[in-house]
């Protein structure tokens, strides 16, 4: 499948950012949102995640952030807290044109822009790095054509995200597998199969 | 009997002595491994500077002696950090310490014939129905053809190190768990030896002084950078490398070099036609146009291409068109590009200009979509004082705000050279009309 142009992902970010949410997206937000684009709804949008600090990362999400700012269709501003520092990813004087022609043109891409953000753009970056974990992981396996059980998911991801519990992993697993997402683990909990 | 402990030196033009342990040796000696002195660097490069002859082979020593000082660094100025944070015993460093110059050595052993220019002829996936990237066929060779020597080196008893264990860190796949996978970012990051080492290398041999920056200060100054929760979250983000206060004119440097690099070299007009020639000559060439995947059955025919099997057989005529270009030295002419960082204004222009030039036009070519492509750049500072407090480089620099916000984004149309006068012309009577 040919991928996005990269226009039309600037487009997907104008649509991304014009959503109402109760919190500005930050850039770990930006990311973990493409990344469940790309995989959870089958969008080519041509990234290559990899695991990296934060989750699924990919380089090449900051570049089409940076034309989309470029371009006013978002505006980026520091954001400091007590000691760290985050980005605000606010509508641009372009969002709004951007979007309305995206609507037009990709109206079903459109609507599963606005599915991803209404299902994660309210959710802290810990628990995005957490979700987009998870699925890295099932789909790395799924790939493979392992199949896995709810204990050996949660081990993986917790020797990659240990400042998580098992429990926490554990449940978010269990709420990701009841919503279908979730492919190289059958059943509750079982044992394991191999490939 | 042969001393296994003795430590070899090769000279490196960049670096002094690079001093490499016999296991190292045993690695580089291999012809997965020699088969990068048949790689240059910067591709056709040297028909625009003529220096640019150097090779992937010097870079990948260039990059292991880096990481190691990178590595080295960081563990003198974060023990602390390494230990509560990450929970790093000593020998886990130590052991940690060598995958990582392993990597380093080998992250390239997978490049394309003529670097970057061949990796729009990778194949697709079928299991992630993505093209592969360099950095598969690297992980591939690591795995498939360079396992033996890495894992069954005397050397190799005390550490017991594993090639998936190198390739999982180079490739950022899950498996490459836990704190090791904070050292990806001496591998692939902002501050990354891969990054360090090509700027002053390409530097060098180019004979510009753009890539040059002050890379002896990063390390007096690169530190674990401990990320504290944001307002409403209870989770403190995972530490990352970054530089104190008083890196931040090296870290700056770093950046500029890179955009300078990217703009003088990497992206100058007439290495870009070449590489749009050699991409091209490399598909009428290869078998069904496009390189072996780097699954276990193939790597090895994918290994036998190298730049000299290449120019062999554009010496015997082979290529099509762009053969003949490359051999008669008589490349695409570029015919208009757009400022560096195109506004809505110029956007329009470009498509005014290649809609009224139409089959003038024979190649457009985006830095958006280049290999070489220059990302925004947002390295981490901590201050110096009692408060430690964590801010983005482009906090400190306003020249490197001022980049990240207007990203470089030319796109450069060429024309035969036949045509090259009359495309022009066109241009100029447009461009004479504000569009």
């Amino acid at each position: 499948m040919t991928p996005l142009s990269p226009e039309t992902r600037i487009a997907v970010l104008a649509r991304m950012v014009k959503a109402p949410l109760e919190r500005p997206l930050g850039r770990t937000q930006i990311m973990k949102l493409f990344y469940f684009l790309q995989e959870l709804k089958g969008v080519p949008l041509g990234y290559d995640f990899r695991l990296f600090n934060y989750g699924p990362f990919d380089s090449e999400v900051l570049g089409d952030l940076a034309s989309a700012c470029g371009l006013a269709v978002v505006s980026e501003t520091p954001v400091f807290y007590a000691r760290g520092y985050g980005y605000a990813i606010t509508p641009g004087v372009n969002a709004e044109k951007f979007s309305r022609e995206f609507e037009e043109n990709a109206p079903v891409l459109a609507t599963q822009v606005d599915e991803v953000v209404r299902e994660f753009g309210g959710l802290g970056a810990a628990e995005l790095e957490l979700q987009s974990t998870i699925l890295f992981v099932d789909r790395e396996w799924s790939q493979a054509g392992v199949l896995g059980t709810d204990q050996t998911l949660t081990s993986r991801v917790r020797e990659i995200k240990p400042h998580f519990t098992e429990d926490t992993i554990l449940a978010r697993l269990h709420k990701m597998k009841e919503k279908g997402w979730i492919e190289s683990v059958r059943g509750s909990t079982g044992s394991s199969t191999p490939a | 009997m042969a001393d296994l402990h003795r430590t070899f030196e090769l000279r490196c033009p960049v670096h002094g002595f690079i001093p490499i342990t016999d296991w190292e040796r045993e690695i580089i000696n291999q012809p997965a491994f020699q088969r990068l002195r048949r790689i240059r660097q910067l591709a056709w490069t040297d028909y625009v500077y003529p220096g640019a002859m150097h090779t992937r082979f010097e870079h990948s020593l260039g990059v292991m002696h880096i990481a190691t000082q990178l590595f080295d660094a960081v563990v003198r100025r974060s023990a602390e950090v390494l230990k509560t944070e990450l929970n790093y015993a000593q020998h886990e460093l130590d052991r940690d310490k060598q995958i990582v110059r392993l990597t380093a050595l080998l992250h390239d052993t997978g490049h394309s014939p003529f670097s970057h220019a061949g990796e729009e002829l990778f194949p697709v996936d079928p299991k992630s129905k993505k093209y592969y990237k360099h950095e598969a066929y690297s992980a591939s060779v690591i795995r498939n053809v360079l396992r033996d020597v890495i894992e069954g080196h005397k050397l190799n008893e005390t550490h017991a190190i594993k090639a998936d264990e190198i390739a999982t860190l180079l490739e950022g796949t899950s498996s490459a768990v836990g704190k090791r996978a904070f050292w990806r970012q001496l591998i692939d990051g902002q501050m990354d030896a891969d990054r360090m080492d090509y700027l002053l290398r390409d530097s060098l041999h180019t004979g510009v002084d753009y890539g040059k920056y002050d890379w002896r200060r990063l390390l007096n100054t690169i530190q674990v950078i401990e990320m504290p929760p944001r307002e409403g979250e209870e989770l403190a983000r995972e530490p990352r490398l970054g530089v104190t206060e008083g890196g931040v004119h090296a870290a700056e440097a770093l950046v500029l070099a890179r955009y300078y690099m990217f703009t003088q070299v990497y992206f100058h007009k007439t290495r870009v036609a070449y590489d749009h020639h050699i991409r091209h000559a490399l598909k009428a060439i290869l078998p069904d146009g496009m390189f072996a995947p780097p699954t276990p059955d193939r790597i090895n025919a994918y290994l036998d291409w190298d730049d000299w099997r290449i120019l062999g057989r554009l010496a015997e005529g082979e290529g099509g068109e762009h053969g003949d270009r490359l051999r008669q030295r008589n490349h695409y002419r570029e015919v208009y590009h757009t400022p560096e960082s195109p506004n809505e204004g110029d956007r329009t222009a470009l498509n005014l200009i290649r809609q009224s030039l139409q089959d003038l036009v024979v190649a457009a070519e985006p830095s958006k979509t280049s290999t070489y492509k220059l990302e925004a750049s947002d390295i981490s500072v901590v201050t110096e004082d009692e408060l430690r407090k964590v801010r983005p480089l482009s906090h400190y620099s306003s020249v490197v705000r001022t980049l990240n916000q207007h990203p470089i984004e030319i796109v450069r149309l060429y024309a035969k050279p036949e045509h090259a006068d009359e495309a022009r012309a066109k241009v100029a009577g447009l461009l004479k009309d504000p569009v």
